[in-house]
């Protein structure tokens, strides 16, 4: 059974006045998957982000989040968002701004304290919420409060745009946990982050964005694969000339390289080599780091191409 | 639902924003400043004798509910021109702040309607006004009572005038607000109907300084459209009085400030819900 999109956009356009910011942006992301969108600053991440949350209006194309509109209130009740540069109330301290997050949002009267500190104890802020106003808040501290207020409510859909930006290594690692339990009661997430490591560690499926198109989507196994393949043969079994033969290249650190297309056509050549009488002890495939993978993306996009279909493997 | 909700939150905040609650606190003051500055003296129903900070008020024998007529014609005179200069000042940045980079994506993206927010913010605003209005009326009328025994509803009439009267001003710096987002411009074009509107009260002695021609019948023309300020606190003043000289008809003059708020909601709405953030 097809899982239903949480998040689907077909060829998306917006204009600025006589800037094109979207050129036909088309992605699917499947309910309960974790989505990473990655690309250079001016890309359109951020424009995209809002037109999935009805702040800025599309000049063509079709978007359906959770199945509905995006300007639907109904929708927009199981969307959480945090922006990318969260101005919060000076005079409020974060349990006053989440209590009036938790009354727009319709939370039983009765569980609004109860969940508001669930959440602050989620993002770190227990201690310093009731008696410390926003307005001297540092800037991690602001994204821990709008983390709170994206996650007040357990929406079926997270989107962060830049969600660590500014906060400490210790305090990165404990926003990604909040994340990842988010994603683990099945909530959608959909991330902006410029920090690569992040969304390789939180996502499961990532689309790079350039010049305002979709240029390159796909699982984040298919993305960082390099095509490459790696097996420590056990030395005292087989003739390596038959490994040489298949294909296999020796390196100096005992592994073998075996360029394929695919695991497929590996598990061929290493099935032929097995039955030469070589012994693979250890297998691993080569696989680039999401830098790597968005680098040498823009650099292939010399020129405009067409969108890009669905997210792949996404959809 | 969801309008009350947004304008019940924002008069939170108002409250726990520095120049409100010092707004406040000079109404406050003032209430106890007159408290204790002003001894009234009746006896047999008359107003003998009147001190204020000690010194005698200019007072002859009257009766004391005549005489505090002039004290509640003062007071509507204050709230209204006062409350409404201040109340301009005070609440520029109320919907700036909302609407401030950053804060207005994170309000958008809850569930909740661009309409909703734009008259949520601004019932709050009026309902700040209601409350710093209503502050000033019933303290002074509580304080005079208690000095002379002597209680009208002529005071409220003259803060609903002068809360009606804000609402034109605030309609105007709210939409001015989601044009441009500036507290500064807000304020500026909050003041400017202010004046243009006491100005606009008087267009047959504005229009004989002006030289016959476009500009002229342009000049009156917008002055036909702008709330009649001058002739308002005339109304609320008069309200104090048994026997106002020359009295103004309210009706039209509230007509007018109510469709000049409508129309700029209006505008200010449409121009909200199609905007970018």
């Amino acid at each position: 059974m097809r899982v239903m999109d949480a998040v689907a956009v077909h060829g998306v356009e917006k204009r600025f006045g006589g800037v094109q910011a979207l050129r036909g942006v088309s992605l699917t992301i499947p309910q309960g998957s974790s989505f990473g969108l990655i690309g250079p600053n001016g890309a359109g991440k951020t424009t995209l982000i809002k037109i999935l949350l009805g702040i800025t209006l599309k000049s063509a194309g079709d978007v359906t989040v959770l199945g509905g509109d995006p300007e639907s209130v109904g929708v927009r009740r199981k969307v959480g968002y945090l922006p990318e540069r969260l101005t919060l109330p000076p005079a409020f301290t974060p349990v006053q701004f989440l209590r009036g997050v938790a009354r727009v949002k319709r939370l039983p009267s009765n569980l609004r304290e109860q969940r508001i500190v669930e959440m602050l104890e989620l993002v770190g802020l227990e201690r310093t919420a009731w008696t410390r106003k926003c307005g001297k808040f540092s800037k991690g501290m602001k994204q821990r409060t709008g983390l709170a207020a994206a996650m007040l409510g357990d929406p079926a859909l997270l989107i962060l745009d830049e969600p660590t930006d500014g906060i400490d290594p210790l305090g990165r690692a404990e926003i990604r946990d909040a994340i990842l339990a988010a994603k683990a009661r099945g909530a959608t997430i959909f991330l902006n982050s410029h920090l690569l490591a992040e969304t390789e560690r939180v996502c499961d499926h990532v689309a790079i964005m350039h010049q305002g198109r979709v240029v390159q989507t796909g699982g984040m196994q298919q993305l960082c694969a390099q095509g490459a393949f790696r097996v420590r043969f056990a030395p005292e079994h087989g003739d390596k000339a038959d490994a040489v033969a298949l294909g296999f290249a020796e390196q100096p650190d005992g592994w073998w390289h075996f360029q394929a297309e695919d695991a497929a056509s590996f598990n061929a050549a290493l099935a032929q080599a097995i039955g030469k009488g070589l012994v693979a002890i250890e297998v691993t495939q080569r696989m680039r780091d999401l830098e790597q993978v968005l680098a040498e993306t823009v650099r292939g996009q010399a020129g405009p191409k067409p969108p890009a279909a669905t997210a792949g493997g996404a959809a | 639902m969801n309008v009350l909700v947004v304008a019940m939150d924002v008069v939170r905040e108002a409250f726990a924003r520095k120049m409100i609650l010092a707004l406040f606190g000079a109404v406050t003051l003032g209430l106890l400043g007159l408290l204790f500055a002003l001894d009234l003296e009746v006896t047999q129903g008359a107003l003998a004798a009147g001190r204020l900070f000690g010194k005698d008020l200019d007072t002859s024998i009257i009766p004391v509910d005549v005489a505090i007529q002039h004290i509640y014609q003062a007071l509507a005179y204050v709230v209204f021109y006062v409350g409404l200069f201040f109340g301009a000042v005070v609440s520029g940045g109320i919907a700036a702040d909302l609407l401030a980079p950053g804060r207005v994506e994170f309000l958008l993206a809850l569930p909740i309607r661009r309409t909703e927010l734009l008259l949520g913010t601004y019932l709050g605003v009026m309902f700040i006004a209601l409350c710093g209005t209503s502050l000033a009326v019933f303290g002074t009328t509580a304080i005079i009572y208690a000095k002379a025994g002597v209680v009208t509803p002529a005071p409220l009439f003259g803060a609903g005038m002068a809360v009606l009267s804000f609402a034109p001003v605030y309609a105007l710096m709210l939409l001015c607000t989601v044009v441009v987002r500036s507290s500064v411009l807000a304020i500026a074009a909050g003041l400017g109907l202010y004046f243009g509107g006491l100005f606009a009260s008087f267009p047959e002695r504005i229009g004989a300084l002006l030289e016959q021609g476009l500009s002229r019948d342009i000049i009156e023309g917008a002055m036909s459209l702008l709330p009649k300020f001058a002739l308002l606190g005339q109304v609320a003043g008069d309200a104090a009085l048994r026997n106002p000289e020359n009295p103004v008809a309210a009706g039209p003059l509230v007509f007018g400030a109510l469709a000049f708020t409508a129309a700029v909601l209006a505008l200010a709405t449409f121009w909200f819900t199609g905007k970018d953030y």
